[in-house]
């Protein structure tokens, strides 16, 4: 599903990835760990194309993304799913329009946007929020209606930055065990966290990251800090 | 779901985006509406000054007519036989006294037991500019004239600097110009960037470009269309007072006044400002949603 193949990326003179490989198959879910600066964010970021590695190759689902033309990244960024650490919601659609937004962007018919909205609010348990605007949700809520238009469309893999950095630890843990119940369900997960508390009772594959470097990657881990 | 289904289905909520982000953004449109508006008011009062300035010009430099004005115990039409022999004469118009009186009434309120004080009147063109003066000449000698009605020491005086205040008008007219574009360019910036965030978000979502900027452009031509609506009614409103205006100053001292200037005038700012608008609006909107967009 995911694959970095000796990845470096620069800015400047700060080496913020440096020479970084790892594979993730198809239906994982794993933890990326470090501490802040560590490079967590950058290894997203080049997933959906945001940035473009300085040398090394990035796949996802088998296609080089850091070489894919400019007009198809918006179509890469409809097949992955991707949540932010500050829900990145549009203040003035209602919680229904934030989520169909994508859809309503590639011309699907409004029944088929009904329906795929509405598995995505029951997946998330939001059913009631339908026409409330996000000033009116709790962060948890903001979050989860972030992760219902991150899934909506079905995508195969689901990336998460700092998904619980705004929150208190409860509502950090109902997000992470939602991002495990839609794991379930088929979709690769990948989030980036410093969460510590959240990966260790998660038991999944961590990879840690400092400085730039991958220092672990671990089947069944928990977060070792990195000094 | 077929191509041509889609791409309609795409462009009509492209439309419905557009006037949902409008209506949510309540008086934030109201602050850039009335900040183009009063750029294109200005600009447009002084095209229509420039526009006037250049009639009134124009007719200066073919100042070939003058009025004649005969006693009452003379047959006009016989006077305007007269003078239309005479060399460099052009074109001869009787106005009878009681019709020139009629319209007169028409424009001011004067007491029903008010004498008529106006006399048989016969308009006189001339072929050419340096004609007028011996023609002058010549009618003065005719029998039955009591008075000729022409400013040389105004109209000179004008003539010296018509291509001046031509130039000079020109030259504020282009600063102003100038001036709107950078105001209405910076206004339509200023809103694109309080959307930066949203045109992020969307980005993001894996939203086509065109998609993002579609609305955004869609809400800069609307914002342009209802300024320069609004600008356009003052200037009407202008346009009769400085007509006036400009016609006691200066129309007086030229026989037959200034010409009409007439509503189709308003019509032609109307376009020029909702273009200038329109571009200005749809430009700034397509480069400034580009800069967001990262491409």
């Amino acid at each position: 599903m995911i694959q970095f193949v000796n990845v470096t990326k620069t800015y400047g003179e700060l080496k913020a990835l440096d020479n970084v490989s790892f594979e993730i198959v198809a239906g994982e879910m794993v933890f990326l760990v470090g501490l802040s600066g560590a490079g967590k964010s950058t290894i997203l970021r080049l997933l959906y194309r945001e940035e473009k590695p300085t040398s090394g190759q990035v796949f996802v689902s088998n296609v080089d993304v850091s070489r894919l033309p400019n007009n198809q990244t918006p179509l890469l960024r409809r097949r992955m799913g991707v949540v932010f650490q500050d829900f990145k919601l549009l203040p003035s659609k209602t919680c229904f329009e934030n989520i169909a937004y994508p859809l309503f962007a590639i011309g699907m018919d409004h029944m088929d946007i009904k329906k795929k909205v509405n598995v995505a609010l029951k997946v998330v348990g939001l059913t009631n929020k339908t026409n409330d605007f996000p000033k009116a949700l709790s962060g948890g809520e903001q979050q989860r209606i972030g992760i219902a238009r991150a899934i909506v469309q079905g995508p195969a893999l689901l990336v998460a930055d700092e998904p619980t950095g705004n929150l208190d630890p409860a509502t950090s843990m109902e997000i992470f065990q939602l991002l495990e119940r839609i794991n379930q369900r088929g979709t690769t997960v990948l989030v980036a966290t410093h969460n510590q508390q959240m990966v260790d009772q998660m038991r999944k594959r961590v990879i840690g990251i400092n400085q730039g470097r991958i220092t672990s990657d671990v089947k069944i881990g928990t977060y070792i800090p990195q000094l | 779901m077929d191509l041509p289904t889609r791409k309609i289905r795409m462009a009509y909520r492209m439309f419905y985006e557009t006037f949902q982000d409008i209506w949510r953004g309540g008086w934030s449109n109201a602050v850039a509406i009335s900040i183009l508006t009063s750029v294109l008011a200005i600009f447009g009062f002084v095209l229509q000054v420039s526009f006037g300035l250049n009639l009134i010009g124009q007719k200066l430099s073919d100042q070939m007519e003058f009025s004649v004005y005969l006693s009452n115990d003379t047959d006009p039409k016989n006077i305007a036989f007269k003078i239309g022999k005479i060399p460099y004469v052009k074109r001869v118009e009787v106005i009878d006294r009681d019709v020139a009186w009629y319209e007169f009434k028409k424009n001011f309120t004067v007491s029903e037991d008010f004498q008529n004080p106006l006399p048989n009147t016969v308009h006189v063109r001339v072929s050419k500019p340096e004609y007028l003066k011996p023609a002058i000449h010549l009618v003065k000698k005719t029998e039955g004239v009591i008075d000729i009605n022409y400013a040389p020491g105004v109209l000179g005086f004008i003539n010296k600097f018509k291509t001046l205040l031509q130039i000079v008008g020109t030259i504020i007219t282009l600063l102003l110009a100038f001036v709107t574009i950078v105001i209405t360019s910076n206004t339509i910036q200023l809103v694109i960037h309080s959307r930066q965030n949203e045109i992020e978000v969307l980005r993001l979502m894996g939203v086509e470009d065109w998609y993002i900027k579609g609305p955004l452009i869609l809400q800069g031509i609307f914002y342009a269309v209802i300024s320069a609506t609004l600008a356009i009614v003052p200037l009407h409103i202008l346009q009769s007072f400085l007509w006036e205006t400009a016609q006691n100053l200066i129309g007086s001292v030229l026989p037959t006044g200034l010409p009409k200037y007439y509503s189709e005038n308003i019509f032609q700012i109307y376009f020029i400002l909702l273009m200038v608008g329109i571009i200005v609006s749809g430009t700034g909107c397509f480069w400034s949603a580009k800069k967001y967009l990262k491409i």
